[in-house]
């Protein structure tokens, strides 16, 4: 990669990507950044995917165990480079010759996508808060809010297409530790996610960038979770299009777009048949929200309780979130939303949660929340701007700094608390007789 | 001439068309709460949200989820950027409905979100379900009100004017204490004393 224009703030830069020696696995990559900086990160984890050969028996000494098949097209190549020092993350996912890149660090982030007007050349965003396109402005009063309803939502034809099934198993990469607990997902994606992550007009088969940015939110998620030490992973998961959600762009109409979204028949079918813990929806960026998902542990509840609580297995029927599409690469939306799925709290302050949620998750979870210290936040607290790929852990450090603390911000902790049921959640129909026993 | 075989294929033609039809319910919501205008800050309330359904169908019948009736409040922040209310449900009371909280985030720099929903089983015609909440307020003088608003997940409801109910939240000011008169006159002397005594200073430095 080489840069760069000027700085300014939320800039965007043109930017090469050197296609030939990424999927290689450098075994570090030097990225030059505005304001003249530069740095040097080693590679941490690499996925291959597709595109590689791996040693056989017949190979002559020396050969590595896997090497990028000279004879494939870099569209053939799919592929996740990913690094993790104490200055950056950096996570390279390329599919189908399409790459999306993050470097988070602990005072800046920028994200790499393909410059949807040449096709050809990508583009780096200098990412900040105030280089979201501006919203109708919110004054906070607590005046009542118009509802919306879609009742006419499932009428007509409606159903799922383009389903495919993605393998992201990080367990299979060149190094990296061994995430234990599997969650399966599904992620469906809209039309208007197709076009948005840059597939063209009026060509629905054109589903290369949408799957790019599905396949690039599943890495982060698995980055963020094995960059905190935690067990959960997802390994597989299956994406379909979906061609029956009316999405509102109202502030409350969202709400009820999620909650038509979670009793579609074609998704609840769907899921059955695949087996996902989870479902994440892909949508339109004319949505209020970058994301809207049901918190695991919130108030009140705890894993023995009350029959109608909505912890462990009671909440199967709401392991549903929804995700702008336009919100991932910049903002982790993605990984947010499902980390509020697994359980994770935002930060313990009340300006990101209510004094009530506080005083209660602290009761039974008080480890449930997120950390925010200094220039540093880590991904459940709501401030994005500078997020590094972590979910609090006080057992890891960036930067010199304790990602979590003991007993009061361990994302992880409730990570591990849940995962294991979540997990059950489904079945995979591929994984009854994995042990061939019948 | 229809068989029996062909009767079984109409009736389950019948069946299926009917399947996924949205049906009609009118839902009307009411909230049942003690008085809400002179809470103090912090202060926890109970109250309860009724379902009716005055019919013509069931809500929530065609439904794919097993609670598919809902009584939504949306939480945003005050202008200072805290959320002055929030709420539960009332764990001490057995009850059929799920309650759940999920937050929503906007694009930066807009203020999340809270939903509160509690999920109720279908209702039939003529019937009516109760769920029971807590409340705690967290502001220090004034009114705050939300809306609740309740939606079948598979009905359309011809009459919309009974869905919501506004719950309107009012804290007592703190009382500041008054002046008595003895210390009203002696407030006056004493301001009085410090103001000759800041002038003839300033003379005598002429």
């Amino acid at each position: 990669m080489a840069a760069l224009p000027p700085i300014t703030s939320n800039a965007l830069y043109s930017v090469e990507i050197n296609f030939d020696g990424l999927k290689d696995f450098p075994e570090s990559l030097t990225l030059s950044l505005p304001n003249d900086e530069e740095f040097t990160i080693g590679l941490t984890r690499f996925l291959h995917r597709s595109g590689y050969l791996f040693r056989i028996d017949e190979d002559p000494p020396g050969t590595p165990p896997v090497r990028p098949n000279p004879n494939a097209e870099l569209s053939d190549f799919s592929y996740s480079w990913q690094g993790t020092n104490d200055e950056y993350d950096v996570l390279l996912t390329v599919n189908k010759g399409i790459l999306i890149g993050l470097i988070a660090g602990n005072e800046k982030r920028y994200t790499i996508k393909l410059d949807q007007e040449s096709e050809s050349t990508y583009i780096m965003s200098d990412v900040r808060p105030e280089g979201f396109r501006p919203m109708d402005p919110h004054t906070g009063e607590s005046e009542p809010l118009n509802y919306e309803f879609n009742p006419e939502l499932i009428e007509e034809d409606s159903y799922l297409t383009n389903y495919k099934t993605f393998d992201v198993d990080p367990n299979s990469s060149l190094r990296g530790s061994s995430n234990s607990i599997v969650i399966d997902a599904m992620v469906v994606w809209t039309e208007e996610a197709r076009v948005g992550a840059g597939g063209l007009v009026g060509d629905p088969n054109d589903t290369n960038d949408i799957e790019t940015l599905m396949i690039e939110s599943i890495d982060r998620t698995n980055m963020a979770l094995t960059n905190s030490l935690s067990n959960t992973v997802i390994t597989k998961f299956h994406t379909a299009k979906l061609t029956n959600l009316t999405v509102s762009n109202s502030y409350s109409g969202a709400f009820t777009t999620r909650d038509n979204f979670r009793n579609l028949t074609e998704i609840n079918d769907m899921r059955d048949d695949v087996g996902a813990d989870l479902v994440m929806g892909i949508i339109t960026d004319d949505f209020y929200f970058c994301g809207i998902a049901y918190v695991q542990s919130k108030p009140g509840c705890d894993a023995n309780s009350q029959g109608t609580c909505g912890v462990g297995t009671l909440f199967n029927p709401y392991a549903y979130a929804l995700v702008s599409y336009d919100c991932q690469i910049d903002n982790d939306a993605f990984v947010h939303e499902l980390g509020h799925l697994l359980g994770g709290n935002h930060v313990r302050n009340t300006t990101e949660l209510t004094q009530d949620w506080i005083d209660d998750v602290s009761i039974n979870y008080p480890y449930a929340f997120a950390r925010k210290l200094g220039s540093f936040t880590s991904i459940m607290s709501a401030d994005f701007s500078t997020r590094r790929l972590n979910f609090s852990n006080p057992d890891v450090t960036v930067n010199g700094i304790a990602t979590g603390v003991e007993g009061f911000s361990d994302n992880h902790r409730i990570f591990e608390d849940f995962s294991t049921v979540m997990s059950g959640f489904r079945t995979r129909p591929d994984l009854i007789f994995h042990d061939d026993f019948e | 001439m229809i068989t029996s075989k062909n009767s079984l294929f109409v009736l389950l033609l019948m069946i299926y068309c009917f399947k996924g039809i949205a049906g009609d319910a009118d839902l009307e919501i009411n909230i049942d709460h003690g008085s809400l205008s002179n809470l103090a800050y912090g202060e926890l309330g109970t109250f309860s949200i009724t379902i009716s359904n005055n019919g013509p169908d069931t809500a929530g019948a065609d439904a794919v989820v097993d609670k598919p009736v809902i009584a939504t409040a949306i939480l945003t922040p005050d202008v200072n950027g805290v959320f002055s209310m929030s709420f539960n449900q009332d764990f001490s009371i057995s009850q059929s409905c799920d309650f759940l909280v999920s937050i929503g985030e906007p694009r930066p720099p807009n203020p999340i979100a809270f939903a509160y929903q509690f999920y109720f089983p279908p209702i039939i015609p003529g019937e009516s379900l109760t769920c029971f909440g807590t409340f705690r307020v967290f502001f220090e003088s004034g009114t705050r009100s939300i809306e609740w608003v309740a939606n079948s997940l598979s009905d359309t409801d011809p009459n919309s004017s009974d869905n919501s109910h506004v719950m309107v939240f009012g804290v007592q000011p703190i009382a500041v204490p008054t002046l008595s008169f003895n210390m009203v006159v002696v407030l006056i002397l004493v301001i009085g004393l410090f103001t000759k005594l800041h002038f003839r200073k300033a003379i005598f430095n002429d």
